[in-house]
């Protein structure tokens, strides 16, 4: 191997100039995580100074970015890092594709109903081999070590997880990414399967836990496992367990019926759904307070349309007159699809990807309300989403 | 008053001991026989109370006349024959003979005392019996509890009562609480600011040297209300305050009345006291919200109808502990089997209020002497039970913590039960096991059967089945039993000494509470343990909320107040089993309707959104009947068992103490009356930015680099040697794009990446063309290498389509591309002179990467080539975005 001295950092100006080429290549750079070529450069800027009426032509800026949009890398590299943080309790980003990415990645690409991906039996698969496993995420290990181009239809496309040839899942009983193979290696994984809320939760509302505490919820959903007086103190249990407890017991009861089972290695296991039956995890520590609340069905209640967490979250924002209750992971996926902080979630996902950082002033509060107010009105087009905020960030 | 009798399986009565000797023994002990009604307990053998001395009786075989009726049969069975057991020691006096002045006990003729004992008890209420009422006052109260006699005295007779036929069953007599209406209630300030002003000082001058945490702990006495930091002080003195009548606090009480560690006057100390709480506590009452529809208000101590504990296989129990004294550091045996066992707490622990001992680095130790009951009674029916309620404080606790041991150091003992992480650990002495009882018998690891929270846990040893263990009535291990089997006891030492919380060497202390120990001499069958475990621990009691309002609007002292009953059937009482939970709050459980005084509802009721109030306020937190909805059918109605509502339990935090808390229920709909809840509004939520500074420029990371390698380069991510390399490194490139987290290491990576595309590009010829590179030289090796290229053929054949590849061109944001070719150059051809050429007069020997002295070696050219390009995909021209 060579010994190399790499070149010194070229003065490099610390703030973009906002020309109408800077801004092109700030775009492609924030969405496809590459550079662009001189060609594609050239034609996203035309279409941006088209925009400013530099040039004369139909084209916007929001065009530039669906340019930036057509390099493979959008989806294998930015829409990948995205999502992967979500695919398991480290948050770590350095995992290998798998089912639940690739259907965000699916979903965006195909500029679907991006709410679809809590509640609906959609799953993207690959056409590669080997083919998509209930106990194995081979299927897209191969298709990611093959680095295939995830932004093309012959490569990765949507099918129903109740695909006999995929999860073979009753329709009903699927709920987006919570029910993939990769959610459920995750989060049906031992435990409670309170931790599918808290991650969708986390991943798809931008909240956790800690921020949604309200005490003054009703407790009579909290399981028996819970301890009413850690270490002999139920002023704990008071101010504290039953402020998370009370809103995530009632809706992590849609959960009831999910298994994530495995012998031995979990990489080799399956997700199991058995209606009617409620899984023994949420039977477990039934004495530690005997007189909690036992689980007998996959009923759902959203505890937190009232409260403090009722406009935080903005239930129902879509007025499809949802009735905060039900039951299973479909419907309560798609009571958390149909909240304001899910397409607030997703605009903040986009922007922080796209600017490099949070929203920093009222000025990017604004833009972020205004663009979920064009993601909801474009029915959910996520990819819409990535083009508005990225020309945010390319500089006026 | 209505009342009404439920009725409880029982399934072992009390059973008098075998009295096998038929010796009238007078032992040679002083023993006190009178006994005021005064307030101090008298010890028997503690040497209270003045007055004659007689010996102690024992071992009383009746030998009169036989009993006249069933009456008098069933007064033998369940009262005479206890009460002149030894440890008892009504014979003492109460015999004929004996200074007593009602010879109950008297053992010539059993009419005759069934007669004298008839004027002390009530049957109809044994509790009330003034047999019951002199022992609970101390007199010659054979445990150092008045409770434990009281309660003692109490089943005697209620058993006595209920004769032979009722055996089966003990009662709990349902009885109207008397009415009254919710009213707010004087509460303390929510913080300790004005607590730290009035009593606190008090305090800190004059009680500091015991109830402080700063005091040491061989003289520390809870509870702290001195302690250094003034809010653990503040929770400590509300449980000794009394907020209806400050006069009646304990910490007036004990100035006053009992001379406690008076600092200088004791009426003047409790005045100045009494005082300070006056100044402390508000003088106004907060009213309950007219709006609500509520029930009537009921007071735990005051209206609770105790719930019969009874229903316990403690047939053979020979020594039992349910640390209800609260205070003190003796905890009593109630067992009645001889000697008497107490435990002395020493170290650091804490009192419970709803019976138990939290053990911190303390135990509760019996003395050797009184231990040798264990031996002697387990020793002789070679088999046992070690029955107790845990709480352990966690499950980071190893090495088998002792809760419970019968030992004589840390590798001598009779038996043990310890605590190790997530496991219970058995450890008995016997004919097949060590000294010190081992090998150990453990629940196994998977089962994590102990857990932070309150279990029933219970050891059995029986001669041919060995160790075994029930954790919450389940017993541990049921398909791999004892491998050591049983054995014989025949190898214990009688020298141990019984200890809960740690080893009698103090090395192996237990954090976490302790509410109820019971030793048998019998190993206890499953069904018996799961009988115990089923019947709980601590004291229950039955509230009964009357769902009624009082009226007295017309003023008239005859009529008021007038009931106004709130459903259509009068008397009807919501139920709820209640019990204190620990020290900071109520348990209510199972809310019941009930109709008192009749069998049937009369209507139908709809009961809706239920909450508990406490003092008035019906608090938001923890209501766990919000959501109840139901209309209630007369025909589900069971005289007996009322109306089960609910299975739930609610916490109701503990305000000022079971005496003084007033709870009631507040509905949202009750029958026809409604009071709608409404829910608290909030604001829309505002959301603000960071506020933070970013930098605008930002670094690639761990996969843009790559596939922005793999885009300049032409080489695909998938190619084996750049995939290696990616996977070898990935983790030491930047995570994330934050400029200000890239670190010299992650320049390491990146330049390893880079050379490992610039490696694959320059072999793969494909890729060099699809690049624009033209070293033909790499695969040619009839071209020779490096020097014989001048600079500007580097430039067309590499440098110029590399820099082409790798920049966009007319950006004023990227480094100009003649900038970079000039650092290219620098790297390939510059040596010490600045020289680029090679020339064989003036620059004979260079040393750049692409120059070699006396001509170069096959391989030159793709290795300055590589290194040319590794430099400028590394480089902050391409890393940066």
């Amino acid at each position: 191997m060579v010994a190399i001295t790499t070149l010194p950092l070229l003065a490099l100006p610390l703030e973009s100039q906002a020309g109408s080429r800077e801004q092109a290549r700030k775009i492609h750079d924030r969405l496809a995580g590459v550079p662009p070529t001189d060609a594609v450069l050239d034609l996203m800027e035309q279409y941006i100074d088209e925009g400013k009426g530099v040039l004369v032509g139909p084209h916007t800026m929001i065009d530039a970015a669906d340019l930036a949009m057509d390099n493979p890398a959008f989806y294998s590299v930015t829409l990948k890092n995205i999502a992967a943080p979500w695919t398991n309790r480290d948050q770590d980003v350095f995992v290998p594709l798998n089912d639940y990415i690739a259907t965000y990645i699916g979903l965006v690409r195909d500029e679907a109903d991006f709410r679809r991906i809590l509640y609906d039996d959609v799953l993207y698969v690959g056409t590669n081999a080997p083919a998509y496993a209930n106990n194995s995420n081979a299927h897209y290990e191969a298709m990611e070590a093959a680095n295939l181009d995830l932004g093309s239809n012959a490569v990765l496309q949507a099918t129903s997880q109740s695909n006999p040839s995929v999860t073979g899942l009753d329709s009903a009983a699927t709920a987006g990414v919570m029910t993939s193979r990769a959610a459920a290696r995750a989060f049906f994984y031992l435990g409670t399967n309170r931790a599918m809320f808290r991650y969708t939760l986390l991943n798809h509302l931008c909240y956790d836990l800690e921020q949604l505490k309200d005490t003054t919820r009703p407790a009579d959903r909290i399981r028996q496992d819970i301890s009413r007086t850690p270490g002999g103190d139920s002023r704990l249990y008071m101010n504290n367990c039953v402020g998370c407890h009370s809103g995530m017991d009632p809706f992590a009861q849609a959960f009831a019926y999910y298994q994530f089972a495995f012998n031995g290695d979990p990489d080799t296991g399956s997700m199991t759904y058995n209606h009617g039956s409620v899984e023994a995890k949420y039977f477990i520590n039934s004495t530690t307070f005997p007189h909690g609340f036992v689980t007998p069905d996959d009923s759902w209640s959203n505890f937190w349309r009232d409260g403090v967490n009722a406009k935080l979250l903005g239930w129902d924002t879509n007025s499809l007159s949802l009735p905060g209750s039900g039951n299973g992971a479909k419907s309560m996926g798609e009571e958390l699809a149909n909240s304001d902080a899910f397409a607030r979630c997703h605009v903040l996902h986009a922007f922080e990807s796209t600017c490099l950082r949070e929203p920093q002033n009222s000025s990017d509060i604004d833009e972020v309300e205004r663009i979920k107010g064009v993601f909801k009105s474009s029915n959910y087009n996520l990819k819409r989403v990535f083009a508005e905020t990225a020309s945010y960030c390319a500089g006026d | 008053m209505f009342g009404l009798n439920i009725k409880r399986r029982v399934l072992q009565p009390i059973a008098a001991h075998a009295r096998m000797v038929s010796l009238l023994l007078l032992l040679p002990l002083v023993y006190a026989c009178s006994g005021g009604s005064g307030a101090p307990t008298e010890l028997r053998d503690g040497g209270g109370g003045g007055g004659g001395t007689v010996g102690i009786v024992s071992n009383i075989v009746y030998t009169g006349p036989d009993p006249r009726d069933q009456d008098v049969r069933d007064f033998k069975l369940f009262f005479w024959d206890e009460v002149v057991e030894e440890v008892i020691g009504c014979a003492n006096c109460h015999m004929q003979g004996g200074q007593g002045t009602v010879k109950f006990a008297r053992s010539d003729d059993i009419n005759l005392a069934f007669d004298e004992a008839l004027t002390v008890v009530n049957l109809a209420d044994p509790g009330a019996s003034a047999v019951v009422t002199r022992v609970a006052n101390g007199h010659n109260c054979w445990s150092v509890d008045p409770d434990v006699c009281r309660d003692t005295l109490t089943n005697y007779i209620t058993q006595w009562a209920e004769g032979v036929a009722a055996t089966s069953s003990t009662t709990v007599n349902l009885t109207a609480p008397a009415d009254h209406m919710p009213t707010g209630a004087i509460n303390f300030p929510d913080t300790s600011t004005l607590f730290s002003t009035t009593v606190y000082p008090l305090l800190t001058t004059n009680c500091v040297s015991c109830h402080s945490d700063s005091a040491p702990v061989q003289v520390r006495q809870t509870p702290l209300f001195a302690h250094t930091n003034v809010d653990t002080a503040y929770e400590a003195a509300k449980t000794k305050i009394d907020l209806a009548n400050a006069d009646d606090s304990r910490l007036v009480v004990r100035l006053r009345d009992e001379s406690h560690n008076c600092w200088s006057d004791c009426a003047a100390n409790a005045a100045e006291m009494q005082t300070q709480i006056e100044a402390l506590l508000p003088d106004t009452i907060e009213p309950v919200d007219p709006a609500l529809v509520t029930s009537l208000a009921l007071r735990l101590n005051a209206d609770g109808i105790q719930a019969s504990s009874g229903g316990r296989i403690e047939t053979h129990v020979i020594a039992q502990y349910e640390f209800r004294l609260g205070s003190g550091s003796v905890v009593a045996d109630r067992s009645t089997v001889a000697p008497l066992m107490p435990l002395t707490l020493i170290g650091d622990y804490e009192w419970l209020d709803n019976w138990g001992i939290q053990f911190r680095d303390g135990r509760a130790q019996a003395s050797v002497n009184d231990s040798k009951k264990l031996y002697d009674e387990l020793s002789a029916t070679g088999e046992y039970t070690v029955e107790a309620w845990v709480f352990p404080a966690n499950v980071t606790q190893d090495e088998s913590a002792r809760i419970i041991a019968y030992s004589g150091g840390n590798t001598e003992r009779n038996f043990t039960l310890g605590q190790s992480l997530y496991n219970y650990d058995f450890l008995n002495r016997s004919s097949t096991t060590d000294g010190d009882g081992r090998p150990m018998f453990s629940t196994p690891d998977a089962d994590e059967a102990a857990q932070a929270a309150l279990q029933h846990v219970v050891l059995t040893y029986h001669p041919e089945r060995g160790r075994q263990m029930f954790i919450n009535g389940v017993e541990s291990r049921a398909a791999d039993p004892d491998p050591q089997g049983g054995g014989n006891l025949s190898s214990w030492d009688s020298d141990f000494a019984f200890i809960l919380g740690n080893e009698v060497t103090g090395t192996s202390p237990w954090e976490g509470a302790i509410r109820f120990v019971a030793i048998h001499r019998r190993a206890l069958s499953q069904s018996d343990v799961q009988i115990n475990y089923d019947v709980g621990v601590g004291q229950k009691y039955f509230l009964l909320f009357r769902l009624a309002t009082l009226d007295d609007h017309d003023n008239d002292p005859l009529t008021d107040p007038l009931v106004q009953e709130l459903t259509g059937t009068p008397n009807s009482y919501l139920q709820f089993e209640v019990s204190q939970y620990d020290n900071y709050s109520y348990l209510f459980t199972n809310p019941t309707l009930r109709v008192l005084g009749a069998d049937v509802m009369l209507q139908s009721l709809d009961i809706q959104g239920m909450r508990l109030g406490v003092n008035g306020k019906v608090s938001p937190v923890g209501q766990a009947y919000t959501q109840l909805n139901e209309q209630l059918l007369p025909a589900n109605y069971d005289a007996e068992l009322g109306y089960p509502i609910n299975q739930r339990g609610m916490l109701v935090p503990l305000e000022n103490g079971a005496d003084l808390d007033q709870f009631f229920l507040s509905f949202e709909q009750l029958d026809v009356h409604s009071n709608v809840f409404v829910e608290a509004t909030f604001d829309d939520p505002v959301f603000t930015g960071s506020g933070l500074e970013n930098s605008d420029v930002a670094v690639r990371n761990f996969s843009e680099l790559r596939e922005t390698f793999a885009q300049i380069t032409h080489v695909d991510s998938s190619t084996a040697s750049v995939a290696a390399t990616y996977d070898l490194v990935v983790q030491q490139l930047p995570s994330k794009e934050d400029i200000l987290g890239f670190l010299s290491s992650h320049q390491m990576g990146v330049t390893q990446l880079a050379i490992a595309y610039c490696d694959a590009m320059i072999e793969t010829k494909a890729s060099r063309d699809l690049v624009g590179i033209s070293l033909d030289e790499v695969d040619d090796p009839n071209i020779d290498d490096a020097n014989a290229k001048t600079v500007a053929q580097w430039d067309s054949d590499f440098i110029d389509p590399m820099i082409e590849a790798a920049l966009n061109t007319g950006l004023t944001v990227q480094p100009a591309a003649a900038a970079v070719k000039e650092q290219v150059h620098h790297l390939l051809f510059t040596d010490a002179d600045g020289i680029a050429e090679i020339d064989a007069v003036s620059n004979p020997d260079p040393d750049g990467l692409a120059r070699c002295v006396g001509g170069c070696a096959d391989g030159v050219t793709a290795l300055a080539a590589k290194a040319g390009c590794a430099a400028v995909l590394a480089s902050s021209a391409v890393t940066l975005q």
